[in-house]
Formats: structure tokens, C-alpha cells, sequence
């Protein structure tokens, strides 16, 4: 008999217009506004063009919130590029929390157990040196048990989260003692903070003023980051092998590429960025460390990276929606404009437009195909047998 | 280009604006940083608190604004510094690990005040601004311990209890289920333990630590472990309502177990179970905060009321408490509020056996992540053993407005 196909089938599509992808784009993102209105409307039972207003407010009401949208954006955006290389190769890395953990509490470790012992400025580029390497080799374990052993990366980066949490919390536990909780690492010597301070009166006061200084040091780096990551994809051999690893590994076994080293590579790569995210959280923001450091910024970025479709510099423009309607939906909360809009039900905002993203990209690189002339097929097949049969 | 995008947040946000009406003439703004919402117990004592003050003093809601959900991390300080920006003369936060951030907010808006509530170290920072806020709770954990005692005794004069329910020297037991080992909890436990005594001599309490301050699996798994272990009347010092379900349910089975809850009535959850909870009313710290800051007057740097103001108390009683609870909790009360009563009365307690009358504190802040552990901030040390009359006590929530009792009396024992 016919071996029958399911009968319905995800194809990808070939060539997407770039019309029509800014349209797909546009509507859907008109169409999610729409719901959202009415959301707001129904729930809300008021106005809701002014709750869209206090959205808009969440990022942009003044100095301190569109800086603190910032910082946010560059954080998850950091977190964004270090999950690049490894969705590029298809390793689906979901461990980036506990990447940045772990590059968080090796900056930490080196706060407090080398305060007062180097020199300040010798004493954050240790920390940076043992936050990227601690996040890196958070992720190689992984890497290295998949390249010998195939196990399943999603699981294991997964229940590596679990774990850096744990090791976390223990620290914290000790180096808080008596105290209610940590409070900040060297809070009176601040031996080990990151600090934007160059010395210059102009530059110093301009920055203090106008910006917010903590952020600018992250932000550069990552922006710096996220140029050469593109360029790492691109135009590196890096960038090509894992690709190809993440095209078909046999393909890439054929042509004479080391699987598992690229694999073990870019996981180290992947992890090394999230140390350097763990870094930021310890010694230029928080300045303390805690299990929920990092909140539930390495998910998030999951998203973000596949709906960027692994392009950095989408994925600015992904960071900056979610990140834009988080505070949008906070500081709707906040503002108590209706009983019924409180934290829960404006989370639902973003969880709408996500999910309207999600599917219009979904959409827009693939598509659902009825399996081709199934029955006409079959009916051709089953003619040739009778007339066989009829031959007999 | 930047202007246009300035042009359409202008529009947006006077969209935003309108319909929400104007409070023109009062320009006085207060903002709280809130570490849950009104689904946690701790902090919707604080909404409430809060909510109840600014009525009370005419605020209206644009008066008042709330941050909730806010981590104790560097989010603590953007909330601070966006509150400022919003014109708040007054920023208040509710939970121990924002105090840094606070003092750092603090430090660079000296025209702000602010407060770091169950904070523990405002006075010896240095930074005028920052104060520290905390309420006499172990006063009304006391009477909550009286509550236990109460039906307690009624269950011993019924005969209800058994041998289980003794430990080795013949002494009842209850159990304790507590968030963290330090001083604030060990003052809530051992003056609820000694409420309990003053009313049944011979008892003994268990207490089993969670490690969190809101985990209703852990609460609930350690108020079984206690229950099974004997104890007759489960207290607690952690924000869910975990151990007074147990409680409920075990109770049903068969077993002789009642709750002493904390922050909110545990009726609800427990209508068998529980016979009250000890709380916090904000509203009087609040009140007292708003209108000193709506006065431009200082805020005092430690302050923690108990009885005497109202900024304690216990919730309605259940059914199940013991005839004549009432009646004794009132008594209790009133001698609370007349201050003529201290819980912690050194005639009542003691510690291996011996009386206490001296027991000094170092009131420094310390940084415990190096060994030996370092002064962050200088404290003073004091003798908190008083003596009033012919009454010897150990103070507590005077010198300083976070708890600061923490001796280990006996008939207490940890269990982990």
C-alpha cells in the first residue's frame, strides 16, 4: 500500500518579498494594537487611549525612565547576542540565566575576596576575566556532554539554570551572615564597581546630568558587541562552520568540519558574552548578587533571538518592543488609572503582542501545506494496481 | 528627528493626561517602593496602611504613588530616582534589601526624605535623609501568644492531649515556623513563646526555619513536621498563609494543631484551625510620616510604636479560641498600652539556666563577607537590659527601630 504523509505539512517559504513582509509586519502589529485597545477598554471599563498613554509614558516620561529602558534594553539585548551564535548552529541553549548567574558570582567572589588587595581598576578587570570565564565554562559543560554523548542540549542547558541558582543562593546565604540579606558588595571602599568617571570636569558633568553614567560603559559594549557578532557570522569561518553545523550536521561532517569543537566553541563564546552580562549586573548596576539577579532576562531573550531570526541587529528593535512594553505595562500598574489594570492582567499586553509576533513571523517564514494532490495520487496508484491486477 | 520623537511622546502622554483630572493647589507627592503587591501579605498590609493614611490626610490617589513589585537590586534606586523626578517630597520603602539603594538615592537628593522600612542602619550611615521605620510586632506576637496559651490550656484541661504531645521533662509543645535566623525573628518567636508560658508554665517550643520570607510549600511542609513531632500550637513568623492550611487539614485528620497566624487573618484559609494573627497597622507609621513630610518637618531617623499608638495588634479571634481569650487578651492589651507591661521581663526567662542582667548590643552594620566580619557603619554598643521600678527588662525597638533581641532563651530549641 501508499505510506501516507501527515496530511498537513509546515514548508518553508522561499522567497518572501520584502513588501510583503513589512506589511505582514505593520498589520500585525496594527491588528495587535487594536486588541489591545479593547483589552484595555474592557477591562479597564474607562477610556483606554489614555492607559496607551501612561504605556508610552513607562519608557519615555523623562530622563530617569528612558535610561532606565535603556539599561534594561542593553541587558537583554547582551543577553540576545551571546544566544546568537548558538540558535544560529541550532544548539538550543535556554541556560543563559544561569550563564549570567554564574559570571555574576565570579565577579562577586573576586569583590569581596580581593577588596582592598589590588588596585581598583586591576581589580575590575579580574572580575570581568573571571565573570566571562565563568559563564563560558557554564556553558561548555553542556556543549561538551552534547558533542560526546548527544545528549539533549534544551534539558541540560535547562536544568543548568537550576543549579547556578542553587550555587547562588548558597553564597549568598554565607556571605550575608546575620543580616536580613546581602545589601551591596564593599559598599563603603565600592572597591570593584564599575564606575563611568574619566577624570574630565566637561565629560563628567555632561554624562551626570544628561544620562544616566552607570548605563553609558554596558551600552557601548554591547553596541560594540552586537556589530561584531555580525561580523562573526558573517564574514569569520566561525561564522560559516557554525552555520553549516546548524544547516546539517552531515553536510558539515562531509565537508571536513570538527562538529563537536565548533559545537564546544560557540558554546564557549555563547556563555563568555553571558558572563560579561553577569558582570554588568554585579559590578556596574546591583553592585550585589542574588538567585533572581538577571530577573527572567535569559528566556526573554530566547524570544527575541528567534523572532530577530538570529540577526543582531533586529534584534535590537525586539529587545526594544518587549523591554518598551514591560515598563509600559509596569508603569500603567503603577499609576493606578483602573482598579482592574494592576500587574497581572497588563501583563497580558505583552503576552498579546508576543504572541502576535511570534505567529506573523511564524507565518512569514513558513507555511502549512496540504499534503500535495494526496488523493489524486493515491488514486493514480491504485489505478496502476488494478490495471495490473486486471493484466493478470 | 529626536524632536519628532519628543512631539509624539508629548502627544501621547498629554493623551495620556487627559481625563485624569487636575489636583492643582496640592503639590505634595509621596512615592512607596513596595517589594510585592496586594496579593502578598506583607506588603498589601503596607497598600492598606498606605491607602487608609493618605485618606485620612486628604490625599488624593494622584498624591499618593506606588512602585510595586519591586526587586531589591539597582531597580530599587531607578524606582527611587523616578519617583523624585515625579515630585515626590517623600519615598518610602517597605522591604530590609532596598535600604542600600535607598541610602544611595539618599545621598544624591538631600532635599528628598526618605525611609527604609525594617531597615537597620539610617542612624549610623551618616546620610541625614534616610531614615529607618518598624513597628513593636513582637507586643502583639506576645498577645497572640496569649491566645495560644489560652486554648492550650483548655486543651490540656480536657484532656485531649497525650504524651505525644509532651516532650521528655513533661513540658507541652508548640512549634514555631520562622523565615530567617536573625534578630527579628528570634524577638516575634520568644515573645510569642513567652505569651504561651505566662498562661501554661510548663511548655516547650520547636522552631523550624524556612529560609524565605513567603513559601507556602515550605511553610506548610515545615508546620507538618512540627505538628507530627507533637506541637499542639503552630505560630509563625513567615508571610503565607502555608502553615494555617496545614494546620486545617490536619486538624480534620485528627490531630490537635492550631494556628497562630501572622499579617493577615488566617480565618479564611483555616475557620478550624486558626485562632488569630499577629499584624502590623501601617497606617500609623504612615499617617505620622506623610504629615511630617506634608509639614516639612523631619521624620524621626528610628521609629517603631507598638500598643500604645494602635500600630500593633492581633486579628478577630476564631471560633475555636478558648473561653475567656477575649477578656484575657484585653487585659493584656491594656497593660501594653499603659506601658507599665514589658514582654520581655527577665524575671520570666532565662538563658542556660541563669537570669539575664546585662546583655550589651553592638549596633554597627556589618559586612560579614569578610572573616572576621568588617564595620560598614559604626554603631554604638549598649546595655539594653533596663530596669523600671522594681521590674528588670530587656529593651527592645528603643535604640534602634529593627529588632535587636535575639538571646536564646530556654525551653527553645531550633530544629534546623
Amino acid at each position: 500500500m501508499t505510506k501516507k504523509g501527515p496530511l498537513i505539512r509546515i514548508v518553508k517559504r522561499n522567497h518572501v518579498t520584502w513588501k510583503t513582509k513589512f506589511f505582514s509586519y505593520v498589520g500585525t502589529l496594527l491588528g495587535a494594537l487594536v486588541l489591545s485597545v479593547l483589552f484595555l477598554w474592557i477591562v479597564s471599563g474607562k477610556n483606554p487611549f489614555p492607559a496607551l498613554g501612561y504605556i508610552v509614558l513607562g519608557s519615555f516620561e523623562n530622563k530617569i525612565k528612558i535610561w532606565s529602558m535603556l539599561k534594561e534594553l542593553v541587558l537583554l539585548l547582551g543577553i540576545g547576542l551571546a544566544l546568537v551564535p548558538a540558535y544560529k548552529m541550532r544548539f538550543w541553549n535556554i541556560g543563559a540565566q544561569g550563564q549570567v548567574l554564574m559570571g555574576a558570582l565570579m565577579a562577586s567572589m573576586c569583590m569581596i575576596k580581593l577588596a582592598g588587595k589590588v588596585p581598583n581598576a586591576l581589580l575590575v578587570v579580574i572580575e570581568l576575566f573571571a565573570a566571562i570565564t565563568g559563564g563560558a565554562l557554564f556553558a561548555y559543560i553542556p556543549a561538551f556532554f552534547k558533542s560526546k554523548w548527544n545528549t539533549n542540549e534544551t534539558l541540560f542547558t535547562l536544568m543548568m539554570n537550576y543549579i547556578a541558582v542553587f550555587v547562588v543562593t548558597y553564597f549568598t546565604d554565607v556571605w550575608r551572615g546575620s543580616k536580613s540579606s546581602l545589601g551591596t558588595i564593599n559598599p563603603n571602599t565600592e572597591a570593584g564597581w564599575l564606575s563611568f568617571v574619566t577624570g574630565n570636569k566637561t565629560i563628567d558633568t555632561f554624562t551626570k546630568t544628561y544620562m544616566n553614567q552607570q548605563v553609558l560603559i554596558p551600552m557601548v559594549v554591547v553596541i560594540f558587541l552586537m556589530i561584531l557578532m555580525h561580523f562573526y557570522l558573517k564574514y569569520f569561518k566561525h561564522g560559516y562552520e557554525l552555520t553549516v553545523v546548524g544547516d546539517s550536521i552531515s553536510t558539515a561532517r562531509y565537508t571536513g568540519i570538527n562538529v563537536g569543537h565548533v559545537m564546544r566553541r560557540t558554546l564557549f563564546l555563547s556563555g563568555a558574552i553571558c558572563g560579561l552580562i553577569g558582570f554588568f549586573y554585579v559590578s556596574c548596576f546591583d553592585h550585589t548578587i542574588s538567585g533572581s539577579t538577571s530577573g527572567g532576562y535569559g528566556f526573554t531573550a530566547v524570544i527575541v533571538c528567534w523572532l530577530s531570526n538570529f540577526n543582531p541587529f533586529i534584534m535590537v528593535i525586539y529587545s526594544f518592543l518587549i523591554i518598551f512594553l514591560q515598563k509600559g505595562a509596569r508603569n500603567l500598574s503603577n499609576v493606578s488609572y483602573a482598579p482592574a489594570l494592576n500587574e497581572y492582567s497588563t501583563e497580558f499586553l505583552i503576552f498579546l503582542v508576543i504572541i502576535a509576533l511570534l505567529l506573523v513571523t511564524f507565518f512569514v517564514r513558513y507555511r502549512f501545506q496540504v499534503k500535495p494532490n494526496s488523493k489524486k495520487l493515491v488514486r493514480t496508484l491504485t489505478k496502476g494496481l488494478d490495471l495490473e491486477g486486471g493484466a493478470l | 528627528m529626536k524632536n519628532g520623537l519628543k512631539s509624539i511622546v508629548a502627544l501621547v502622554a498629554m493623551m495620556g493626561l487627559v481625563g485624569c483630572g487636575g489636583n492643582e493647589g496640592a503639590d505634595f507627592k509621596a512615592g512607596f517602593i513596595l517589594v510585592g503587591d496586594e496579593n502578598e501579605g506583607y506588603s498589601e498590609a503596607h497598600i492598606n496602611g498606605i491607602n487608609a493614611a493618605a485618606e485620612k490626610l486628604g490625599l488624593s490617589s494622584s498624591q499618593i504613588i506606588m512602585k510595586k513589585k519591586v526587586e531589591e537590586n539597582d531597580s530599587a534606586k531607578t524606582a527611587a530616582e523616578d519617583l523624585v523626578s515625579s515630585g515626590c517630597s517623600l519615598v518610602v520603602s517597605n522591604s530590609y534589601g532596598h535600604q542600600s539603594y535607598m541610602a544611595d538615592a539618599a545621598k544624591e537628593h538631600e532635599d528628598v526624605q526618605f525611609v527604609a522600612a525594617t531597615g537597620d542602619f539610617a542612624a549610623i550611615s551618616g546620610v541625614s535623609n534616610l531614615n529607618n521605620a518598624f513597628t513593636n510586632v513582637y507586643e502583639a506576637r506576645y498577645v497572640s501568644g496569649i491566645v495560644g496559651g489560652m486554648k492550650l490550656k483548655e486543651l490540656i484541661a480536657s484532656n485531649k492531649l497525650t504524651d505525644a504531645n509532651k516532650d521528655e521533662n513533661g513540658n507541652f509543645k508548640i512549634g514555631y515556623v520562622g523565615a530567617y535566623t536573625y534578630a527579628e525573628v528570634i524577638s516575634g518567636y520568644t515573645a510569642f513563646f513567652l505569651g504561651v508560658q505566662s498562661i501554661v508554665p510548663n511548655v516547650m517550643m520547636e522552631v523550624q526555619f524556612t529560609s524565605s520570607w513567603f513559601d507556602i510549600d515550605k511553610e506548610a511542609a515545615a508546620a507538618e513536621t512540627l505538628i507530627n513531632r507533637g506541637c499542639v500550637i503552630i505560630g509563625q513568623h513567615a508571610d503565607s498563609s502555608g502553615a494555617p492550611s496545614k494546620c486545617e487539614s490536619m486538624l480534620a485528620a485528627g490531630k490537635q494543631c492550631y494556628s497562630v497566624g501572622y499579617n493577615v487573618d488566617m480565618l479564611s484559609v483555616a475557620p478550624n484551625a486558626a485562632l488569630t494573627s499577629a499584624t502590623n497597622n501601617w497606617e500609623v507609621y504612615y499617617e505620622y510620616a506623610l504629615k511630617s513630610a506634608m509639614e516639612g518637618k523631619d521624620i524621626d531617623v528610628d521609629w517603631s510604636r507598638g500598643y500604645s499608638d494602635g500600630a500593633v495588634g492581633i486579628t478577630e479571634l476564631g471560633k475555636s479560641c478558648a473561653a475567656g481569650t477575649a477578656e484575657k487578651v484585653k487585659e493584656v492589651e491594656d497593660a501594653l498600652k499603659a506601658g507599665t507591661f514589658h514582654v520581655f521581663d527577665t524575671s520570666k526567662f532565662t538563658v542556660e539556666g541563669e537570669k539575664v542582667t546585662s546583655n550589651v548590643v553592638d549596633f554597627s552594620y556589618l559586612d560579614f563577607t569578610t572573616t572576621p566580619p568588617t564595620v560598614v557603619y559604626q554603631g554604638e554598643q549598649k546595655e539594653t537590659v533596663k530596669t523600671a521600678g522594681d521590674v528588670s527588662y530587656v529593651e527592645e525597638s528603643v535604640i534602634r527601630s529593627a529588632p535587636y533581641f535575639s538571646l536564646k532563651i530556654d525551653g527553645i530549641t531550633w530544629l534546623n
